[in-house]
């Protein structure tokens, strides 16, 4: 109990000066708000881009069979999928106006929660579209050119192995690693401001 | 010169760039076969990166 006495006490005397002042807190906020705003627009953006593309091949080729429309459509619906899913976490983003550090302790831990459903649900989704769409589309290709058919599918299936199988957990890993990080951080820093106010 | 105006004028001369790319790419190499299916399989690729990359 003493030991807790004293850690409570070396806890409570350390100085303020060292954390940041209040307008350096809304500044961090501010920051990080408009950084991910830039990133959800330019993601939107490039999907509308991207699924402006297919629509645009397919709209203007006869030459697709009915398997690779079919395909065509599924991986509108993932683009849809992964719009919805932004523009959500856009708008979101967007309603962080000023706010004090336990609603932006929770905000980061809401992230958090989120992008482990992601992970785990809506992201396995959109992939399972994306890819049962790709290889429809390129069903297309075994009529015209066998060779250049298997070739293509065994690269894809290679790539799409990688990325499932390496790429994805890192970069979910890095980045629930650093929000962790920024939810320890804000975390101490509400911490000790709390205290040092009681 | 304000630096966020800078910063606009290179965004839109980098877009003015890549369009007008896209425009020549588009024209001169539509006639070749396949490219439809290239550019559809790419445009797919593409989507399927930012699906796999991006985090809400």
């Amino acid at each position: 109990m003493d030991n807790s006495n004293e850690l409570q006490e070396i806890w409570k005397s350390v100085s303020l000066k060292e954390l940041p002042e209040s307008r350096e807190m809304i500044d961090l906020i501010h920051n990080h708000r408009n950084k991910k705003l830039k990133n959800f627009l330019l993601l939107i953006l490039s999907s509308v881009f991207f699924v402006a593309t297919m629509i645009w091949v397919i709209y203007t080729s006869a030459s697709f069979n009915i398997i690779a429309r079919i395909g065509a459509v599924l991986m509108l619906i993932s683009c849809l999928i992964l719009l919805a899913t932004n523009f959500n976490s856009f708008q979101r983003f967007y309603n962080l106006t000023a706010c004090s550090n336990k609603e932006f302790l929770l905000f980061l831990q809401q992230t958090k929660k989120r992008r482990l459903f992601f992970y785990k649900n809506t992201q396995l989704v959109l992939l399972i579209f994306c890819v049962t769409g790709l290889f429809m589309f390129l069903t297309h290709l075994i009529a015209r050119n066998l060779t250049l058919a298997i070739a293509v599918y065994a690269g894809y299936s290679v790539y799409f192995l990688v990325m499932w199988f390496y790429v994805r957990p890192k970069v979910y890993k890095k980045g629930i690693q650093k929000l962790s990080r920024s939810i320890e951080k804000v975390e101490r820093i509400a911490l000790q401001f709390e205290n040092n106010n009681s | 010169m304000k630096k966020s105006n800078f910063r606009t004028g290179i965004v839109l001369l980098i877009m003015g760039f890549i369009l007008t790319s896209v425009r020549f790419v588009l024209l001169e190499y539509s006639q070749l076969p396949g490219f439809e299916s290239g550019l559809f399989f790419g445009a797919g690729l593409g989507l399927e990166i930012l699906g796999l990359m991006t985090t809400p």
